[in-house]
């Protein structure tokens, strides 16, 4: 089939899809209407969830250690667990957690949402998707890391040490940091793999058409 | 302006120049189903930009952009589907449906040839099928006009290859 030939069957398939598909205003209105289903879509659906869980927690964690100093007997968290040092510095680690995630992801947030809005070129769209899911992969990948091997370390801790925060033994204290840095680098494994599971194909894909179109 | 002024031009527009979504379909799907979903993703992302156009490009210009990016950036599944669509009688069974007059054996060869280009080369003969000069393909894709004659030179030679292995 030459060019020529090709040409002439599209524009007959063209002509024929326009007019039996032709759209009126009611269906543009209905169409705009609907949630969208692109990868950055779904990415930032997770992204509110995660805004509506870590901003409740968060808040939660802000009362709960503000209460513990003026109140202390009304605000202690698993007084059974947790005595009142331990359950301070437990709100104050989850504080700056959940404060550095919220707002690593609310720029991403804002990232994707610039994107979305905005008409760029083949090329520039293609390696900006990329740059945005790249740095949202890592996102995913260190907090997750970082949030799990926190859990980790707490846990550990708490099952280890019977005393006071200030009072726990050099051994503990060592054990506790191990356990966090074991965390850290298993869960960046594991985390790394769901990612490259859900987005990994994808990546490459986009990445192979965005060195097609990379002059040499 | 209000949201119900901007939906009212919005639509009009883009009635207007539906035209240029169809055939960015088409150009991607040759699944009648993929093709209503990306023909809505493509209505979804328009409307989402439609605040930033700003005339400084052409509207079919702006419009080509956000829907070649939508139908390279789009994640469905289909290419396995797609290989084993020439093999099966589903490609018959879509033809009998009569989705066009046009004779079956040449609407084949045009969705064989179609299928062995990547999604950035379907872009590129999408444009050059529909008369584009190369300033503005480059414009769309973002390459230089050099550069978009030595990919069109690629394509055709890989779709006569195409065609003579058939």
């Amino acid at each position: 089939m030459e060019l020529l030939e090709l040409k002439s069957i599209w524009n007959v398939v063209i002509e024929e899809t326009i007019s039996k598909d032709k759209m009126d205003e009611f269906v543009v209105e209905k169409s705009i209407k609907k949630e969208s289903k692109t990868v950055l879509a779904k990415i930032k659906k997770v992204m509110y969830l995660k805004f509506a869980v870590g901003g409740l927690s968060l808040v939660l964690c802000v009362v709960m250690l503000i209460g513990s100093f003026m109140e202390p007997e009304k605000f202690t968290f698993y007084e059974n667990i947790l005595d009142l040092t331990d359950n301070r510095i437990f709100m104050a680690t989850f504080i700056l957690f959940m404060s550095m995630m919220l707002s690593w992801n609310f720029r991403a947030f804002r990232e994707i949402k610039n994107f979305q809005t905005i008409a760029t070129s083949v090329k520039e769209s293609l390696g900006r998707v990329i740059g945005i899911m790249e740095r949202t992969i890592k996102l995913n990948v260190y907090f997750g890391a970082l949030f799990n091997a926190m859990v980790l370390g707490w846990v550990f801790y708490l099952l280890n040490n019977k005393k006071d925060f200030f009072m726990s033994t050099i051994e503990v204290v060592l054990a506790t940091a191990l356990v966090f840095l074991i965390g850290i680098f298993l869960f960046y494994f594991l985390s790394s793999y769901e990612q490259k599971i859900k987005f990994g194909n994808y990546l490459d894909q986009l990445k192979l058409y965005l060195k097609d179109l990379q002059e040499k | 302006m209000t949201n119900k002024t901007l939906e009212k031009i919005f639509s009009e527009k883009i009635i207007e120049s539906q035209g240029i979504i169809h055939k960015v379909c088409r150009m991607y799907c040759d699944n009648p189903e993929h093709r209503k979903d990306l023909f809505q993703e493509i209505l979804i992302q328009l409307w989402k930009s439609f605040p930033s156009f700003r005339n400084e490009a052409k509207f079919s210009t702006w419009m080509y952009r956000i829907a070649l990016n939508v139908a390279i950036q789009d994640l469905r599944k289909v290419k396995k589907k797609k290989s084993l669509f020439f093999q099966t009688n589903q490609f018959k069974e879509r033809l009998e449906q009569s989705e066009t007059s046009i004779e079956d054996e040449k609407l084949a060869q045009m969705y064989k040839a179609i299928s062995d280009l990547n999604k950035v080369e379907k872009a590129i003969i999408m444009l050059y099928l529909e008369d584009k000069k190369n300033d503005e393909i480059a414009e769309i894709i973002g390459i230089t006009q050099n550069y978009v004659r030595v990919k069109m030179n690629r394509i055709k030679i890989k779709l006569s290859k195409t065609i003579k292995n058939r």
